[in-house]
């Protein structure tokens, strides 16, 4: 009430010095365990060094060794891959999901409920399960495509052909609630009006969806492509528990090559030579997309 | 009304847990004092207190006994394996602690993960006073300084290396120093189902047998469901592990590792690693990733009854014993052109850092005593390093018979494996093995050319 | 009309089919979990056990060292700290962004934005050595601490719900001299239950089901999280796949508990997220 007068300051110069005192903490816990992080990283690199001796400088031999390291280029393929089988498959599962609960149905918000369960669930717990029902010989899923289909049991883990696909789909099965629900809240924030106006305009449901719909949802759809390249860099747990990179290389990724590397082999610089490229490359990506989406990304409403 | 309520509860709470951690804090004090008589028992600790409840056994002919009834301070000891093995080394603690009342000996029980937390551990500068390492990390250890030397124990007590299996200490010494302690080994065996030999009307093996007739049995002991769609019981299974390829490349004789260069590719190697394919591509086992992806349940399926040989070390047995619900035995692994047996084994360390070596050293060769040894081997999870014990049937009990571990003793250990493990490098050039390896038993290539990459891999990037 | 009929069955067949795949595993798991490992590996499957084995929940609760009771403790000690902190320092900070006019907000913001960008493994290593050089390895420090003081996620999406309430709010109060922080936590936050039931879950899920992290950081067994448990079933030389699936049952639990109570909450909180980034 008083202290405005007290300490001789003006409502503004109160409110910016609130304001820096608000985000202090959150900064300083941002400079400390992301930004210092990423320039340590880089700085690392440039050693060898096995955590148990004396880093030795070595310039930029990491990086020279890296890009003749079959095992990093497989992985980098990999998670390139990666994106490509599940990105879209994401992308088009969880957008079918939105259309299909933006109807007027009875009994929508308990499918949506239901749909976003595997999101909660630990991705040990899922990972896990799918082990186990993706199992070649004693799996329910070869059990019923045999059954059913008569189809000759997969190595859906096990044959490199299949592996990657086969933890896109649990993937999917995973995420496509969260996506969804992105998309469906995109879509019903879309303006009543202008199907009314499409409709009087007897539009088929078929440009109603691509020309109206789509569109409309871009921005979203562009979003969940984004943070899922952002999560292919991140993959590990998946692999750690499902695979190991198994069978051969076929799914190493850069996060489980990288974690190799740091905590199994101890070439720490080797690793954070990894990171660095990791972050480039992400870099890259994130300033294409934001071109490609041909007007910035706004935050503000 | 509703909110005084809820600040008065928010009140209460605080001032109780202040209260707590005033009381923690205090109590915190009080059990420092009591559990370390080593810190300022100068003046208390005149003569070694003799609790009356644990009488010390004099009439044991453990050579350390007496020192260790003048020793005092903590020692912390890490290690891995199964709940099994938790429970026996705390047996093996506690009955220390009786002779060492003096002593405190924390256990530190790490289930998963084992290696990424000696090293994490290391690289902290946190290391445990005792602590497993695996045969092939010892060089890595030991190079960067955080292992203490142990020739000193192992002349201050004897009996450690007296009678000791020949080629056990070798993974351990570096240079002539003992830096690691093979606190056992377990020797790589075939279990049979004798219940599927029976049904398939087939003469179980002996320990004399070939490779060329392992194939054959595994052949005819593998059935197929009724409508021959799939296989109901395997003959036999293989596991994408080092323990594995490293048994059946020693049994053509092969130096897979050497001059400092993987030598897979090499005809004995080639032929050796060749079993192991054969057997999944006859049908006769499954791929071992057709189990598990990550080859860890094989040995579920021997217990279930889906396999009826089953290559694997003596940590088998006690879940073998309470779960098969069958005839088992195990016989030797079949002869090649000649034998060897895989060193499996965590061996101990002391630490370089630990400021209470004298109790460590004590300790080890305590475990390693024919009394710490009988608190450990009862359950068949391992073999002693003393040729005395190995024919003593407190330390190697049945079943399954005991013949093929005692014979396995005599063929342990290759040159290849010992240096390869030597490099300090085997984790990543195992990881190499593995996963091309894995490629091949699954059918996606040769093993020829598997071999050749791992060659190529590994010698350009590792053993340049 | 009757193609509207027709389409809207047709919906409703599509949505139960979708139920029943997004359902299916889960079931999955619970009769797995109460087979016999015999059971488990019988050819043809089983799909109800013969024999429910009630004993495989107890083994996997009291297996290994410590108790599933314990490491759900040791999972509390890291998720319950982690999300309530998170949140107050998050609101906090989002309330700034959005309401408090201060020199580099704008850029200030950029930079939280752009950190959501950078994925953990880039920072994974020079943060581990930090904490080992703390002298913190093998403690919760490291699992806590660096979500703690506010994320840049949890931020963006407090400064989005904050930005929907009209300014009339607090601007009455302000002028009677009231300070930014009483505003916050006496009117912004009463009315922020649907963003802060959000980050709750979100902050919550995120610690309680991380494993790489406690793989990395813990090392002694008297400190590991119901994940880690969960892994060591398995460990190189046997799978128990009867007491995962009963462990995993009992994993999940917690979260399906926090998610039912705030899930209406969620959805809102999600969608105001999403819709503008």
């Amino acid at each position: 009430m008083k202290q405005s007068s007290r300490t001789g300051m003006t409502l503004k110069q109160r409110e910016a010095a609130t304001g820096w005192i608000f985000v202090a903490l959150p900064l300083v816990s941002l400079i400390v365990f992301m930004y210092y992080p990423i320039v340590r990283s880089f700085m690392i690199s440039g050693y060898e060094w096995n955590l148990l001796t004396e880093p030795k400088f070595i310039g930029l031999q990491n990086y020279k060794t890296l890009f003749q390291d079959e095992v990093f280029l497989t992985s980098l393929w990999n998670t390139f891959r990666w994106v490509i089988i599940y990105v879209p498959m994401s992308v088009i599962t969880s957008f079918l999901l939105a259309l299909l609960l933006d109807q007027k149905l009875k009994g929508a918000g308990f499918f949506r409920t239901l749909y976003y369960l595997p999101v909660v669930a630990p991705i040990v717990v899922v990972a896990l399960l799918f082990v186990w029902i993706y199992n070649t010989d004693y799996g329910i899923l070869n059990f019923i495509l045999t059954k059913v289909f008569h189809i000759d049991p997969i190595g859906w883990l096990t044959d490199s052909r299949y592996s990657l696909f086969a933890i896109a789909v649990m993937s999917v099965w995973k995420w496509a609630g969260y996506n969804m629900l992105i998309f469906l809240a995109a879509l019903q924030g879309i303006d009543e009006s202008i199907y009314e106006a499409a409709e009087l305009d007897g539009i088929t449901p078929m440009t109603k969806l691509f020309k109206i719909k789509v569109p409309l949802v871009m921005p979203s759809i562009y979003f969940v492509m984004l943070t899922s390249v952002i999560d292919a860099f991140q993959m590990f747990t998946e692999i750690f528990i499902m695979t190991k990179g198994g069978p051969g290389y076929s799914t190493y990724t850069v996060s489980y090559y990288l974690w190799s590397n740091a905590f199994e082999y101890s070439k720490m610089g080797y690793a954070c030579a990894m990171s660095a490229v990791m972050f480039v490359i992400i870099l890259a990506v994130t300033l294409v997309q934001n071109k490609v989406m041909d007007r910035k990304v706004q935050y503000d409403s | 009304m509703k909110k005084n309520r809820l600040t008065r509860l928010l009140a209460l709470m605080v001032t109780l847990v202040m209260a707590l951690s005033l009381l923690s804090a205090c109590g915190g004090d009080d059990t420092a004092k009591d559990n370390d008589p080593g810190g300022n028992s100068n003046t208390n600790t005149t003569g070694p207190s003799e609790p009356s409840g644990a009488p010390a056994p004099v009439n044991t002919d453990w050579e350390g006994a007496e020192t260790a009834s003048g020793l005092s301070g903590k020692v912390t000891y890490m290690h891995s394996g199964d709940d099994y093995e938790r429970e026996m080394y705390a047996n093996v603690f506690k009955k220390y602690m009786e002779y060492a009342p003096g002593v405190e000996v924390e256990q530190m029980y790490v289930p998963s993960d084992y290696s990424t937390k000696v090293q994490t551990l290391a690289a902290a500068g946190s290391l445990p006073d005792l602590f497993w390492v695996g045969e092939a990390g010892v060089r890595q250890y030991a190079e960067a300084g955080y292992l203490a030397n142990q020739n000193e124990i192992l002349e201050q007590y004897p009996q450690l290396t007296e009678d000791i299996i020949d080629g056990v200490l070798d993974f351990g010494n570096i240079d002539g120093n003992q830096y690691a302690f093979p606190k056992d080994w377990t020797s790589y065996v075939m279990y049979l189902n004798l219940d599927l030999f029976k049904e398939a009307g087939v003469t179980p093996p002996t320990n004399d047998w070939t490779v060329e007739e392992y194939k054959e049995l595994a052949a005819q002991l593998t059935t197929l469901s009724a409508d021959g769609s799939r296989t109901d019981v395997y003959g036999t299974a293989i596991n994408n592990y080092r323990a594995d390829w490293i048994n059946w490349m020693g049994n053509y004789g092969a130096e897979w590792f050497k001059d400092g260069k993987s030598n897979l590719s090499s005809p004995e190697a080639l032929q050796g690693l060749r079993v192991m394919s054969d057997l999944v591509q006859a049908g006769s086992a499954p791929s071992p990733g057709s189990v598990s992806a990550t080859g860890d349940s094989e040995d579920r399926l021997f217990i279930i009854g889906k396999v009826a040989m089953y290559p694997s070390g003596r940590w088998c047995i006690p879940s073998f014993r309470s779960e098969c619900d069958f005839e088992w035995d195990a016989v030797e692994m079949p002869k090649g052109t000649t034998r060897s047996c895989p060193f499996i084994c965590s061996m101990v360390c002391i630490a370089d850092t630990s400021a209470n070596k004298d109790i460590a050293g004590n300790l080890l060769s305590f475990q390693m005593s024919d009394e710490g040894l009988a608190l450990v081997m009862g359950s068949a999870l391992s073999l002693p390093c003393y040729t005395d014990l190995m024919e003593n049937d407190n330390y190697v009990n049945t079943p399954p018979s005991t013949d093929a571990f005692i014979n396995s003793a005599a063929y342990l250990g290759t040159q290849s494996q010992i240096d390869a493990c030597l490099t300090g490098k085997w984790s990543e050039y195992n990881s190499m093995i593995y996963a091309n390896l894995s490629e091949a038993f699954e059918g996606l290539t040769t093993i020829e050319d598997a071999a050749a990459k791992i060659d190529s891999q590994a010698n350009g990037s590792l053993f340049n | 009309m009757v193609k509207s009929k027709t389409s809207k069955v047709l919906s409703y067949i599509l949505v139960i089919l979708v139920a029943v795949i997004v359902i299916l595993p889960f079931l999955w798991m619970i009769v797995s979990a109460f087979k016999s490992q015999r059971e488990l590996f019988a050819y043809p499957p089983t799909f109800f056990p013969t024999e429910w084995k009630v004993e495989n929940f107890i083994e996997a609760a009291s297996r290994g060292s410590i108790s599933f009771v314990q490491m759900f403790f040791n999972s509390m000690k890291i998720a319950v700290p982690a999300t309530v902190f998170n949140i107050l320092f998050s609101t906090m900070a989002g309330y700034a962004f959005a309401r408090l006019q201060f020199r580099w907000r704008e850029s200030v913001f950029m930079l939280f934005i752009a950190s959501m960008m950078v994925p953990g493994a880039v920072t994974l290593i020079p943060r581990f050595l930090m904490f080992r050089d703390l002298g913190f390895y093998d403690t919760y420090v490291p699992l806590v601490v660096p979500v703690m003081f506010g994320t840049a996620f949890s931020i963006f999406l407090a400064r989005q719900f904050f930005m929907t309430l009209p300014k009339e709010m607090e601007e009455a109060a302000i002028v009677d001299g009231c300070s930014h922080f009483r505003v916050w936590w006496q009117i912004f936050m009463p009315l922020a239950k649907p963003i802060i039931a959000t980050l709750a879950v979100f902050q919550f899920q995120s610690a309680y089901n991380d494993f790489m992290g406690p793989v990395i950081y813990l090392a002694s067994d008297s400190k590991f999280t119901v994940q880690m448990g969960l892994n060591s079933f398995r460990n190189s030389f046997s799978a128990r796949y009867d007491l995962i699936m009963a462990g995993s049952i009992l994993a999940l639990i917690p979260v399906v508990i926090l998610f039912v109570c705030c899930q209406k909450y969620i959805i809102r909180g999600i969608a105001m997220g999403a819709v503008k980034g």
